[in-house]
């Protein structure tokens, strides 16, 4: 395996991971990893590559949280609080909610989507019942862009996948992301996911230059 | 490309990942692009009847229905509310209560973070609180009554879903009256022998015909006519259209006796009356007195269809009780009108054919019983009632009443009792001495007061100690008055569900939240016409429920599965199965007078129009024959005295009416020295109550600073330094809102307005905390009309108001980062 | 005629002479040929017999064939004599004999039509109930007994009905007339359900001196040909029965009426408006038909009552021995068409007088006929908190 191959397969494993943590609430066993051997390895890899303020205010509340009575459900409580009340409470996680005119939900962003999806042959897992333009969903669709580099072999080849990774990055997902991660540290009574957030930002305006040069 | 992630993550930095990376949200599909353009559906809404375009699963246009001639731009706020970002996606826990149940820490409630849960572990929680209640206290402590407008449609009537379910469970404390018209609805009866609010009222070709002269007292139909309690047809306006006409060419000469000038009047161009709030059974006293001292009044009708006006003449003369003269001198002090002003409308009114209209709002306040009674006595003194354009109706200006019925029979509902012969799971009927029925607007009152014996309707209640309530299909922290003393006596229950598809302020202050879906996501029939019964509509399906929402009928059928009752509860059919038998039940009822289709042709077709009714006069028959047409009150006849409520010796409504002063009133009223202004809560232009708020778009068109608007006069915001959008406090002894200023000459000095239904969005959950959408019910007062009704009061309401400065908060009511710099 | 070949004729009785010995001269031989009568009765008590009329065959015997009695999950069939020949002998010859004048019919063609037939369903009909009304629905009886019946087996409705009737040995034909045949068409205009209610509770037989209740709103007259109009009866009303006429009823309704107007509309009692159902103005200021008593004024109104007999004809039907089937049909209907928008007020949350205007009020909801809208308000009056010892 090249070293494209190798960082296309560090970068999309990046992007599905925060996919997962913007899905739903993790388990037990998700939040096992996290405070083992393992999710320290990998958090302190994400910050030695510039991301150490964002991973050290994630760590920081890890370490918090351990100390907690139920920290599985402190979490999830904070999911909810984050991101599945309304408006008022949380930071809805669909770009419609930030791109359309009215604010609503299924709006173009998620037709847009769809016919994206469409174009790669993929589809949103039926059971899910959830837009195509929730954060979540564009993060694995984007994750999934990454991995067509692992089979790519000439330069010409890699170049157009990167440009395809970039404008989707930069049109569908920096037209929003940003006004979200905001609305996020707005936030009352919320201290996990907000952080997150802000780590998920900050990989994509990483990625971002990455891919520009 | 692979979907199967753990495979390759165990590459780099595969294995410290691996567990933390979840299975992938997509799926492989082979679909072929969608090249159609949609498919056209039919359904209705309390806003009225239309057709949606579904494409890719979504809809994406919306347009009236053929039928609905005056179609309510309210339409456009449809979209918004299937994809409102304020849906209930999931069902709810409060955490704290998750963690702790029923020993919850209540103060925080309306604050408190939430943790989703999966249906079956929310539906198992809902059924263990109902069994908790059941076994440990009793049916006293469960109030599952609390009443709504719900969504439209016949089959899916939330309220009677709930409630069959509830019931199958065991017995709980019900209600009676409703917020809309509660002293109305009870004072009426005992003078016109019925309701009348929500009766079908004289046809409007009859008062465009014959009347001469029309009284819009305190009554906008114009703006109320927009919504409708069944499928909205709209079809008044047609009827306004003509009144307006008539009105220009000096036909009909219309006059609303209004403190605000109303949409109507700028509509018809009308004159408008003012008067100063709260003083109307003063001025109509004053009429009354012109009429009889002049000999201006009907003897005759009076002696033939009435009782115990000889017993309210000696109070209009100053003879008994105040031993005040009640002439139009009296009255000009009170109601800022002048006395010849007063002398001239009693004149005009006894001169011709002329029609009384109240509005609703009028008796929503203190002593709500008696401007509507009143009324009554001032149509009876005019001797029109029963006659084609005369008389006195309560109700023109709801779901298009005035209308002509068809005749024909609308559909029935899904049953809200459980079936005859079902038993509860828990068949406790002892109420431990509590009543088992209370007044709709006492419920706080029995929260904070429990085992308290109130009067009511001539007889006595004594308020139950609740522990839990379950609310459908309505907000209470919308409908009921004083914000903070509902805070207060939250703390008091020990469980809250709610099933709504918005996160209302109800949701906010529940412990367990379940979505339900909104109207357009299941299939449903409907009356198309609440009162003229048009036609009967189909309610298509628009698009599968968002989320994990469901109907409430998939909802109390798993609830009841709980406790083995699911077949019972649905009698083991499905929703389409239940359609047909709704559909063929009204087919039956229509044989031999209208023709129907089968269920499979009208499903097809949509619609079936039933066609226009016949003119009709109301009380006409009592009038044509008062013996074998009496009406419903003890004697037979309208009664201008009534003994029975004589003899209930309430202070608050004796055996006729009168002029009672009000516990604050603007204009030189009581408490109007600290609170000058009086707020008028009435029904919003633009929503449907607290319906369509939270829809942003929609919002947008009318709210200030993104908060909602209160008018008010040139001069009271003058004398405040307050400038047409500026942000504006308000507030009173009960509480404080943020509002967004309106200045317009629209209001005269000393009258505000905040349209009800604005959601309720405190800082924080303390008591006392500044609302920062702009909610009236922040600052009304939590007080029975009287003894009679014990009904809402809203209207009963001094304010002040002072331009806000200091650092705004965002709206917390709904939306987003709403800078307001 | 010879036995032999009446024995033949009674066999093939298409020809329309045979029978003639039944309805002439069938008794007359006396009991010397019983035995052979009675052979002869046999054959006239299989159902073949009856279904070679073609009257009986084309329509009765079809209607049977949609009914449990002829298809049902046990098997167990009934034919025609089984329910229509009484088992008890000397019944069996009174009904033969009654049976006879149908025959009759037969041979003059009083019913070889269907719209003949239909015609005089409701008359046929009326025999056989009163039959099983005074034998307490004996036939039924040999098949189905009360005894057997496993309630628990039965739908929450049915258990609540059934078991009311076994304690108190109900005559079957009470509640389930039409359970074999098609019922005859007498309720024109009248809603299904409230049809239903009617077969179930009218009875067929009167006493005098027996008080009976109205089941819905019915016209009174002056006359015994009931051809003068006189008012109407409201429903649920009593009245007393005091002379039987044929088909027409002399009743004696008693009440109260305001002395104000004309005085036509009675109320059940002094101060009630519960009306027990309103005179013509001809007929309320006749005092060959109204006698009047003592007056007192109402409290309530300052209005003065009179008390008063009225004495009135009506037709023999459509009346009960209680009101209890009609107010449980009142009951269910209440419930179940008020609760569509709301819950319904208890029955005793209003007096009996608040409850017209509130009843009044809510008609235009609900898809009641006018029979049932009668009886649902005047149930409700008569269980409003006046009469309710319930707390509320």
């Amino acid at each position: 395996m090249n070293s494209f191959s190798e960082l296309s397969e560090t970068r999309a494993s990046i992007y599905w991971w925060f996919s997962t943590l913007f899905a739903s609430e993790l388990n037990d066993e998700q939040l096992q990893a996290y405070c083992g051997e393992e999710g320290r390895d990998f958090l302190q890899g994400l910050a030695d590559n510039g991301l150490s303020e964002e991973v050290g205010a994630l760590q920081q509340v890890l370490q918090q949280l351990a100390a907690q009575d139920q920290p599985r459900l402190e979490l999830a409580a904070d999911f909810t609080q984050c991101f599945l009340v309304d408006q008022k409470s949380s930071a809805l996680p669909y770009a419609s909610v930030y791109l359309s005119d009215d604010g609503l939900l299924y709006q173009q962003p998620h037709l847009d989507m769809l016919d994206l999806l469409q174009s790669e042959g993929l589809a949103v897992n039926e059971g899910m019942n959830e837009p195509a333009d929730h954060l979540a969903i564009m993060l694995d669709y984007l994750g999934n862009l990454v991995m067509q580099g692992v089979n790519s072999s000439s330069d010409a080849e890699q170049g157009m996948l990167l440009e395809k990774q970039l404008s989707f990055i930069e049109q569908q997902l920096m037209s929003w992301v940003p006004a979200f991660v905001e609305r996020t540290q707005q936030l009352k009574q919320t201290f996990f996911y907000p952080k997150v957030a802000m780590l998920l930002l900050a990989y994509l305006r990483l990625d971002q230059t990455f891919l520009s040069d | 490309m692979s979907i199967n992630r753990r495979n390759f993550l165990k590459g780099i930095l595969a294995s410290s990942a691996a567990s933390m990376v979840g299975p992938s949200l997509l799926v492989r599909s082979a679909q072929a692009a969608q090249n159609d353009p949609g498919i056209w559906r039919i359904t209705g809404s309390h806003w009225g009847a239309f057709r949606a375009r579904v494409y890719g699963g979504k809809v994406v246009e919306v347009k009236p229905f053929e039928m609905d001639s005056h179609p309510t731009d309210m339409l456009n706020g449809i979209e918004g509310i299937i994809y409102s970002p304020s849906r209930v996606r999931y069902p709810m826990v409060r955490y704290d209560w998750y963690k702790n149940r029923h020993n919850s820490d209540t103060s925080q409630r309306g604050d408190n973070r939430f943790i989703r849960v999966t249906w079956d572990e929310a539906l198992d929680l809902f059924h263990e609180e109902l069994e908790r209640i059941q076994t440990q206290y009793g049916p006293w402590a469960l109030h599952a009554g609390q009443t709504g407008w719900r969504q439209t449609g016949q089959l899916h009537s939330c309220g009677n879903h709930m409630q069959r379910a509830v019931a199958m469970h065991g017995n709980f404390i019900k209600k009676v009256g409703d917020y809309s018209t509660g002293a109305g609805q009870t004072i009426l009866p005992y003078v016109l022998g019925s309701t009348e609010v929500y009766a079908q009222g004289t046809s409007w070709p009859l008062i465009l015909e014959n009347s001469k002269l029309i009284v819009l007292w305190a009554n906008d139909p114009v703006k109320n006519l927009q919504v409708g309690w069944a499928c909205e047809t709209h079809e008044s306006y047609r009827y306004l259209d003509q009144l307006k006409q008539k009105v220009a060419d000096g036909e009909i000469r219309v006059v609303s006796i209004d403190p605000v000038r109303s949409k109507t009047q700028k509509f018809l161009g009308c004159e408008q009356q003012y008067i100063n709030p709260q003083t109307d059974v003063a001025m109509m006293l004053a009429i009354a007195h012109t009429l009889y001292t002049e000999k201006l009044h009907d003897q005759k009708f009076l002696d033939t269809y009435c009782l115990g006006f000889e017993r309210f003449v000696p109070y209009l003369l100053g003879e008994s009780e105040d031993k005040v003269e009640k002439t139009p001198e009296w009255a000009a002090e009170i109601c800022g009108v002048e006395a010849e002003v007063i002398r001239e409308l009693a004149r005009a009114m006894a001169a011709d054919r002329t029609q009384l209209l109240f509005g609703w709002c009028i008796q929503r306040q203190q002593h709500g019983e008696q401007p509507y009674w009143m009324g009554a006595v001032l149509a009876a003194m005019l001797g029109q009632i029963g006659q084609p354009g005369g008389g006195v109706s309560y109700a023109h200006h709801y779901s298009s009443i005035g209308v002509p019925s068809s005749g024909a029979s609308g559909p029935g509902a899904f049953p809200r009792n459980p079936d005859q012969g079902q038993k509860p799971i828990h068949d406790n009927d002892d109420f431990n001495g509590y009543s088992k029925t209370i007044p709709v607007a006492r419920w706080v009152d029995a929260i904070l007061e429990p085992g308290k014996k109130i009067d009511y309707n001539g007889g006595k209640v004594t308020l139950p100690n609740l522990k839990m309530m379950v609310i459908s299909g309505c907000n209470p922290w919308h409908h009921h008055q004083d914000r903070n003393r509902m805070k207060q006596a939250f703390r008091n229950l020990e469980t809250v569900v709610t099933i709504d598809f918005n996160w209302t302020a109800s949701c906010r202050f529940s412990d367990i939240v379940l979505p339900a879906c909104t109207q357009f996501e299941r299939n449903d029939i409907d009356q198309y016409g609440s009162y003229s019964t048009r036609g009967i509509l189909a309610m298509q399906r628009l698009v599968d429920p968002l989320f994990q929402s469901r109907t409430d009928f998939h909802i109390f059928t798993d609830l009841c599965r709980r406790f083995g009752k699911h077949k019972e509860y649905s009698r083991g059919k499905g929703e389409m199965e239940w359609l047909r038998e709704l559909y063929e039940g009204c087919r039956d009822a229509n044989k031999g007078k209208f023709a129907m289709p089968e269920f499979a042709q009208f499903w097809d077709e949509g619609y079936v129009d039933f066609g226009a009714g016949k003119p009709w006069t109301r009380h006409a028959a009592f009038r044509d024959d008062p013996e074998l047409k009496a009406l419903g009150t003890p004697s037979g006849f309208i009664e201008i005295f009534s003994r029975k409520i004589d003899r209930y010796g309430y202070d608050n409504c004796k055996g006729h009416p009168m002029w009672f002063e009000k516990s604050e009133r603007s204009h030189g009223g009581p408490g109007s020295d600290r609170f000058p202004l009086w707020l008028q809560s009435c029904h919003p232009d633009q929503r449907l109550h607290s319906q369509m708020c939270e829809s942003e778009a929609y919002r947008s068109t009318y709210s200030v600073r993104g908060r909602e608007p209160i008018y008010l006069s040139p001069e009271d915001a003058r004398r405040r330094g307050i400038r047409d959008g500026d942000l504006v406090r308000v507030y009173n002894d009960r509480g404080q809102l943020l509002a967004g200023a309106r200045v317009t000459d629209d209001f005269a000095t000393g009258v505000v307005r905040i349209h009800e239904g604005a959601w309720y969005g405190p800082m924080d959950e303390s008591i006392g905390a500044l609302d920062t959408y702009g909610d009236p019910n922040t600052v009304t007062q939590d007080l029975g009309a009287s003894k009679l009704s014990q009904a809402t009061s809203a209207n009963t309401c001094l304010v002040e108001i002072e331009k806000y400065v200091g650092e705004v908060p965002p709206v917390t009511a709904f939306g987003g980062p709403v800078e307001v710099r | 005629m010879s036995i032999p070949s009446m024995w033949k004729i009674i066999r093939s009785p298409s020809t329309h002479l045979s029978l003639g010995v039944l309805t002439l001269g069938g008794f007359m031989a006396g009991v010397v040929f019983w035995g052979a009568f009675n052979t002869g009765l046999e054959a006239t008590n299989t159902e073949e017999f009856c279904i070679s009329c073609h009257e009986m065959e084309a329509n009765v015997y079809q209607e049977l064939q949609e009914t449990v009695h002829w298809s049902n999950n046990s098997g167990v069939r009934a034919t025609c004599p089984d329910c229509h020949v009484p088992h008890n002998w000397t019944d069996k010859i009174a009904r033969k004999m009654q049976a006879s004048k149908e025959v009759f019919g037969k041979l003059f063609g009083t019913i070889d039509t269907r719209e003949k037939f239909l015609d005089k369903r409701l008359e046929l009909a009326q025999h056989e109930w009163q039959r099983f009304s005074a034998n307490k629905s004996l036939e039924c009886r040999n098949c189905h007994d009360y005894n057997s019946m496993n309630f628990d087996n039965m739908s929450e409705k049915a258990q609540v009905q059934m078991r009311r009737a076994a304690e108190r040995d109900q005559s079957c034909l009470d509640c389930h007339k039409g359970i074999a045949h098609e019922l005859p068409d007498m309720l024109e205009g009248v809603s299904e359900a409230f049809a239903q209610l009617e077969q179930s509770a009218a009875v067929s037989g009167f006493d005098t001196g027996k008080t009976y209740y109205s089941i819905r709103q019915l016209p009174i007259y002056e006359d015994p040909q009931l051809a003068v109009e006189a008012g109407q009866l409201n429903a649920a009303t009593p009245v007393k029965v005091l002379e039987i006429d044929g088909d027409s009823l002399k009743v004696e309704l008693s009440g109260w009426r305001r002395t104000k107007g004309f005085g036509r509309v009675i109320n059940e009692d002094f101060g009630f408006n519960i009306s027990s159902g309103h005179l013509s103005k001809a007929a309320a200021q006749n005092d060959q038909l109204v006698s009047g008593f003592e007056r007192k004024e109402d409290d309530m109104t300052g209005l003065e009552w009179e008390r008063i007999n009225a004495v009135v004809w009506m037709r023999a039907g459509s009346l009960a021995e209680s009101t209890e089937m009609i107010w449980d049909y009142a009951k269910e209907t209440y419930q179940s068409s008020c609760s569509v928008c709301h819950t319904q007020p208890d029955e005793n949350h209003f007096d009996a007088n608040t409850w017209p205007g509130m009843f009044n009020g809510m008609l235009s909801f609900v898809n009641l006929d006018g029979d049932s809208q009668a009886v649902i308000l005047k149930y409700l009056q008569k269980h409003s908190s006046d009469f309710s010892d319930d707390k509320h």
